[in-house]
């Protein structure tokens, strides 16, 4: 069946089956960005934002949301636009093979958007739904104070 | 695996959603992470209840009332003045799941479910909650006499109730766990009301037993010295029955200390 989705600030028609998760939706349309990393809710590498609140699309079934907003870390920014998350986790050297990234970037944005000024154990318990099998989490946690500082208007933001 | 055929069914009235649930195959879906647990076959509808008016969080008399469609975090998260019991239930509610997990993951569908790893039924029955839920009438129970009772049978929860906040009130929490993202082997929560230096109106509920928990009230006639309770828990590839019993009792020791003030 097709239908329409409000995906990255966009309607678009996507072919799905009655029974597509919200991460099988996005991916067989394109949305490659969304990883799929064990579909039972654990390691957030599937995340997106609903109606602009973080959640595992591994666990939900996208005709439920259909006329919700989605947003990917895509449409956050890109390569050639990227947010200031995206930038920090770079510049930060957060990113080894990249694979929970995206899934990171969405839990940093829903984080900060809460909370501008988090502190450590704010920032570790924001992203208690992440897994990251690469980076041993230490530039992470940089990588979100970084992006922290810049949006504040820090220092760094001058880059 | 859900059937190639499966519907999805958009409805605007809880009488709606009340009949096509009385027809085989058909499921409430609202967070649908439960549903997604189960994968299945028998399933042939999906009756969304999104559209329902049940994401309402209401605080009226000393009471907090969730609607069913409230997901953990908005609870959590609510700026309101929180009174000691809501806290209370906010610091259980946040130990449950992720924080994504926690977005999605509603009150009602959490009760509904009531997996044996629940961190939201154990502290609601420790507060003393009260469910409403519709079955051809609206009702409100005791959520002990919901898990008894109505979870069983076929309804639409509508909303959770507990006071906000109660004079003296105390609670106390434990979870077994092997890292802090697990689900619990076992849950340890006991409130009370401390008055000078007596704690009186002890309720204990210990959650992962056989019977998936088991509360004991007024505990304070049966607390002695070397007291012990004698729980039957299913053992896991984590943890043994036995060992579990040990640490629920050890959990139960440390939790009257602390809330008698014997340890700071
Ligand atoms: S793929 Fe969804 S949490 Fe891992
Ligand atoms: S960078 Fe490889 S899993 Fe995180």
């Amino acid at each position: 069946m097709k239908e329409i989705f409000n995906i990255n600030g966009k309607n678009k028609k996507i072919e799905l089956r009655p029974d597509s998760t919200l991460l099988e939706a996005l991916r067989d349309n394109g949305f490659t960005e969304v990883k799929n990393g064990c579909e039972e809710g654990q390691c957030g590498a599937c995340l997106v934002l609903v109606d602009d609140v973080s959640v595992n699309s591994c666990q939900i079934l996208a005709m439920s949301v259909k006329d919700q907003t989605i947003v990917t870390s895509k449409g956050l920014g890109d390569q050639h636009k990227p947010s200031i998350i995206q930038e920090a986790y770079v510049d930060a050297g957060a990113v080894q093979c990249g694979f929970c990234t995206p899934g990171f970037v969405i839990s940093t944005y829903s984080l900060l958007k809460k909370n501008p000024n988090p502190t450590e154990e704010e920032i570790k318990s924001a992203l208690d739904g992440n897994l990251c099998r690469c980076t041993g989490y230490i530039k992470i946690i940089d990588a979100v104070k970084l992006a922290a500082k810049r949006m504040n208007g820090g220092e760094d933001n001058e880059k | 695996m859900y059937r190639d055929d499966i519907k999805w069914h958009e409805i605007k009235t809880i009488k709606q959603a009340w009949e096509l649930l009385q027809q085989e195959g058909n499921v409430i879906y609202s967070g649908g992470l439960g549903i997604n647990r189960t994968k299945s076959e028998k399933i042939r509808g999906f009756i969304n209840i999104n559209s329902l008016s049940l994401k309402y969080l209401n605080f009226e008399d000393n009471k907090v009332i969730a609607g069913a469609g409230v997901s953990i975090a908005e609870l959590i998260e609510s700026p309101v003045n929180k009174g000691n019991v809501y806290s209370y239930i906010c610091n259980l509610f946040s130990k449950a799941a992720s924080t994504p997990i926690r977005n999605r993951m509603t009150i009602g569908g959490s009760i509904v479910d009531f997996p044996i790893w629940s961190d939201i039924v154990p502290a609601l029955i420790a507060v003393n909650a009260e469910v409403t839920l519709f079955n051809g009438k609206e009702i409100t129970v005791n959520i002990e006499e919901y898990i008894q009772k109505y979870q069983k049978e076929l309804h639409i929860l509508l909303n959770i109730s507990f006071e906000n906040n109660r004079d003296n009130f105390v609670g106390y929490s434990n979870r077994l766990t092997q890292v802090r993202f697990d689900y619990p082997a076992l849950i340890v929560n006991i409130t009370g009301i401390k008055q000078d230096i007596s704690l009186n109106n002890i309720k204990v509920v210990v959650s992962g037993t056989k019977s998936k928990v088991e509360v004991f009230n007024n505990m304070e006639n049966k607390i002695k010295d070397n007291f012990k309770l004698d729980l039957d828990f299913i053992k896991d590839v984590r943890f043994s029955a036995d060992y579990k019993n040990k640490i629920a009792n050890v959990y139960i020791e440390d939790g009257l200390k602390i809330m008698n003030g014997r340890v700071k």
